[in-house]
């Protein structure tokens, strides 16, 4: 059936549809709605719903219901995603499933609270301070936020890490007509005893009050949860294992959206809303005669580099185009080769229109000829 | 995104069509920009909707945008609204930056009053509200005026889609100012045109 | 067997030595923790215990129950979420007085005011022992600590009060001396159906007994003795310059996770989707 849903509103769907059984959050535009929707379907389906008293403590009401074995979210926006990170750390370093949705908003500080932006990329893989593994997807459409909240949740399942879903202001407050798919649900794994289970370190996830007594810590630990403070490989041998489950899974974690790419000499970067001008453009590119290819980056960490390296390369330039000053282009221009990246961003709270990334592809492909002949 | 091809104030033949509806906040600019979206939908077509947000749109003045298309929709915001129907002064004011010589603009009359509001389509909308019961059903008689001119929707599918959101107490006089909407087009003598994203 | 031994059974012994240093009273208070838990025969796979960072949110990692050791102030955020997904679950966060008044004084606040049921206990030695001896929001007037070396001249907070206009509903207030009264007001505050809150005075012989030149743990408990009084029986008058010790708040108010199973009752009864 058909329907007429907001982005928000598609969130909150998707993540029921995930198994989603409780969320703890605080209000925060553009992301309010989120809660609201949530607060209105939790309850009679017997979840829990708790508005708590900010951001940190949302993500800590998150992470100890997860030890409970339940699935957990919570919504923000670009400053509540930076109070979160202290707790998006201590999730990363507890191997906890969870899910944060970020809709993004112009910053940094209270910025433009109800104009987009994409200016979270780096918060999302960095964010809170050490290395430590992590995912990071995005949505370009109504439908698109349901069905990456439900990948979010997949994903914080199966791996036990925190997984951040981007959206923007544009998208979280637009509706748009869509028919709401069935898509595989996946549960974190039990051990399959809890006697001599080691509650780290492995995908299998073992909840507090299943009979396995053991320390939940944010400090270093080993496998069996003691702490490892000082002086041991410990912390580092969890966190390399965590990255390691993740980068071995690469493929199947790597989302994208490739439109024209086989005969592109220009390649368009985008992702999230800005995804969608990109796409009107290489239609208008190609109608004018330009060979121009879309690669649209859903999963965004871990940057899929091999992937982007071998389309940028096969091109003869690129144009990155997002809501910032220059993240995602940062990375893109890292593994490009001799294929010239240009950069266009904007953080003034509007959209990059298809107009400017068609002018923008065009001079880069008249630059890159230039160089060629200057040669 | 294809430019539409407008052919003279309401006939025109588009492959996308951007429908924008603003107001005061309180005059259901954003149930009529839901009404069309859901319309369309019906009819079987791709629609997104925006809107002003958060204190943009509670200091006064609100819009809402619908974009209506056969196919995908790539970039989701109007650049230039192919129908701009406004029911404020205040919102003409701020939005209609990006409306060109191409724009159907539809106004009420009232509000237009001291607006350089060029070749727009004087429409009495709230007068009109008035009597059909109720000044807020404004947003309706516009509604039904903007089918008139441009069938973007169709008739059944907006009748439908106003059944659905009107709270029952107030279907009637909606209905009626739907339906007053629809006479003034036939009473202006405004050519019934297409505007409509299936070509029809 | 000797007197006590059986306490061992509550405690995590592989995680011992503990991190507290010779005259602290964080293991007085773990002692009483354990007598309570006996007393009542809790069940540890039913517990979860919780602290934040610092001495006293070390605790956890040495009890023999589910334990979680959080971030700094914020554990009763996760004792909330804990709580919220298992009601059944008996929760317990353990905090200091940096932990509990400073960095996580608003999530106090709000625990307090939702009445959920969490144990919390507040282990106050008047200084931040962890991170080398800093003034505290519990340091008194005119001590001294290591970022304040000319004396306070901040007003400490009064945990009880704090707790009680926050509307925490079992409020009591103990020393590390009260060696009998502690466990049963640890016990009584688990058995209590909404949020219960237990400051403890406990001693900091490390920093505050040394940079106040108060002496040792044995010197700092004569200190609280001298100190404190009986909340019951004493005048306003005669408890001038001592702490009042006991049970200040013990009332039955709707508890939060029940008012929240009614409300999801409510919720399916009133048929919204």
């Amino acid at each position: 059936m058909q329907q007429l849903i907001q982005g928000n509103e598609a969130c909150a769907l998707g993540a029921l549809a995930a198994g989603c059984s409780f969320f703890a959050g605080y209000p925060i535009t553009p992301s309010s709605e989120i809660m609201e929707w949530m607060s209105r379907l939790l309850p009679p389906r017997g979840g829990v719903f708790i508005q708590m008293e900010d951001e940190l403590s949302s993500m800590g009401a998150v992470i100890g219901a997860s030890w409970t074995g339940a699935k957990a979210m919570t919504a923000t926006s670009g400053p509540g995603f930076t109070l979160m990170q202290e707790h998006i750390g201590y999730a990363a370093m507890t191997e906890t499933p969870c899910v944060i949705v970020d809709a993004q908003r112009v910053g940094p500080s209270t910025g433009m609270p109800t104009s987009p932006a994409q200016g979270d990329v780096m918060q999302a893989r960095w964010g809170s301070h050490g290395d430590r593994a992590a995912i990071a997807l995005t949505a370009s459409s109504v439908l698109d936020t349901y069905t990456m909240t439900i990948e979010a949740f997949n994903m914080s399942e199966r791996y036990r890490l925190p997984v951040v879903l981007l959206l923007d202001a544009t998208l979280a407050h637009m509706r748009e007509n869509v028919t709401l798919p069935e898509i595989p649900i996946v549960n974190r794994s039990r051990p399959v005893s809890a006697s001599g289970f080691e509650p780290f370190g492995s995908p299998d996830f073992l909840p507090l009050g299943a009979g396995a007594r053991f320390t939940v810590s944010g400090l270093s630990h080993d496998e069996a949860g003691h702490q490892r403070a000082s002086k041991s490989d410990a912390g580092e041998r969890l966190t390399r294992r965590a990255i390691d489950r993740v980068l071995a899974d690469a493929d199947r974690i790597t989302l994208t959206r490739q439109e024209a790419l086989d005969d592109a000499e220009l390649v368009l970067v985008a992702y999230g809303i800005t995804a969608r001008a990109a796409r009107a453009a290489v239609r208008q590119l190609r109608e004018d005669g330009v060979r121009a290819g879309l690669l649209e980056l859903q999963t965004l960490w871990p940057f899929p580099a091999e992937l982007v390296g071998s389309v940028v390369r096969n091109a003869r330039a690129a144009v990155v185009a997002e809501l910032n000053l220059g993240q995602v282009v940062t990375l893109v221009s890292a593994v490009s080769g001799t294929t010239p990246v240009h950069h266009l961003g904007r953080m003034d709270g509007a959209l990059l229109e298809p107009g400017a990334i068609v002018a923008a592809g065009r001079r880069v492909l008249d630059n890159a000829a230039q160089e060629v002949l200057a040669r | 995104m294809r430019e539409p091809v407008l052919d003279g104030v309401g006939t025109a033949v588009s492959t996308q069509v951007g429908v924008r509806i603003a107001g005061r906040g309180g005059q259901g600019v954003m149930l009529a920009g839901l009404l069309v979206a859901q319309s369309a939908i019906d009819d079987g077509l791709e629609v997104v909707q925006t809107q002003s947000y958060g204190p943009e749109a509670r200091l006064g003045a609100a819009k809402s945008d619908v974009i209506l298309s056969p196919e995908a929709i790539a970039y989701p915001e109007i650049s230039s609204p192919d129908v701009f129907m406004c029911l404020s002064h205040d919102a003409f004011t701020a939005y209609s930056r990006d409306v060109t010589a191409a724009t159907l603009l539809i106004v009420d009359s009232r509000a237009a009053a001291g607006l350089g509001v060029g070749e727009a389509l004087l429409v009495p909308m709230i007068d009109t509200a008035r009597d059909c019961g109720s000044p807020i059903a404004a947003n309706i008689v516009g509604l039904g005026f903007l089918l008139a001119v441009t069938r973007v929707v169709s008739e059944r599918s907006l009748r439908r889609a106003l059944s659905a959101r009107a709270r029952p107490e107030s279907l009637d006089t909606n209905m009626r100012a739907l339906d007053a909407g629809l006479a003034l087009a036939a009473e202006m003598g405004v050519q019934p045109g297409q505007l409509s994203p299936a070509g029809r | 067997m000797r007197q006590g031994e059986h306490l061992r059974a509550y405690l995590r012994e592989e995680a011992m030595p503990n991190v507290w240093c010779p005259g602290c009273g964080h293991g007085n208070v773990m002692g009483a923790v354990t007598r309570a838990f006996d007393h009542m025969q809790l069940d540890l796979d039913e517990t979860v215990v919780i602290g934040g960072i610092g001495c006293a949110s070390r605790m956890p990692f040495f009890l023999n129950t589910n334990a979680m050791h959080t971030t700094h102030g914020r554990a009763l955020t996760f004792a909330t979420g804990v709580k919220l997904a298992r009601p059944e679950l008996t929760v317990l966060a353990i905090m200091g007085d940096g932990d509990a008044l400073s960095i996580g004084g608003n999530h106090l606040i709000h625990a307090c005011r939702r009445n959920i049921d969490v144990t919390a206990l507040v282990l106050n030695n008047g200084i931040y022992g962890m991170t080398g001896g800093q003034l505290a929001p519990s340091t008194p007037q005119s001590f001294r600590s290591t970022t304040s070396s000319f004396g306070s001249i901040e007003s400490p907070f009064d945990t009880v009060g704090l707790a009680l206009a926050a509307g925490a509903t079992y409020v009591a207030r103990a020393t590390t001396f009260d060696f009998e009264e502690m466990p049963q007001m640890i016990e009584a505050a688990i058995r209590h159906p909404g949020f219960a809150l237990v400051e403890i005075l406990s001693q900091c012989p490390t920093y505050f007994g040394r940079l106040n030149k108060l002496g040792d743990g044995r010197a700092l408990l004569d200190y609280e003795k001298d100190h404190t009084a009986p909340l019951e029986g004493v005048t306003r008058q005669e408890l001038a310059g001592q702490l009042p010790i006991g049970v200040f708040r013990e009332e039955i108010r709707p508890e939060y996770t029940r008012q929240y199973a009614a409300l999801c009752d409510r919720a399916r009864r009133d048929g919204h989707a």
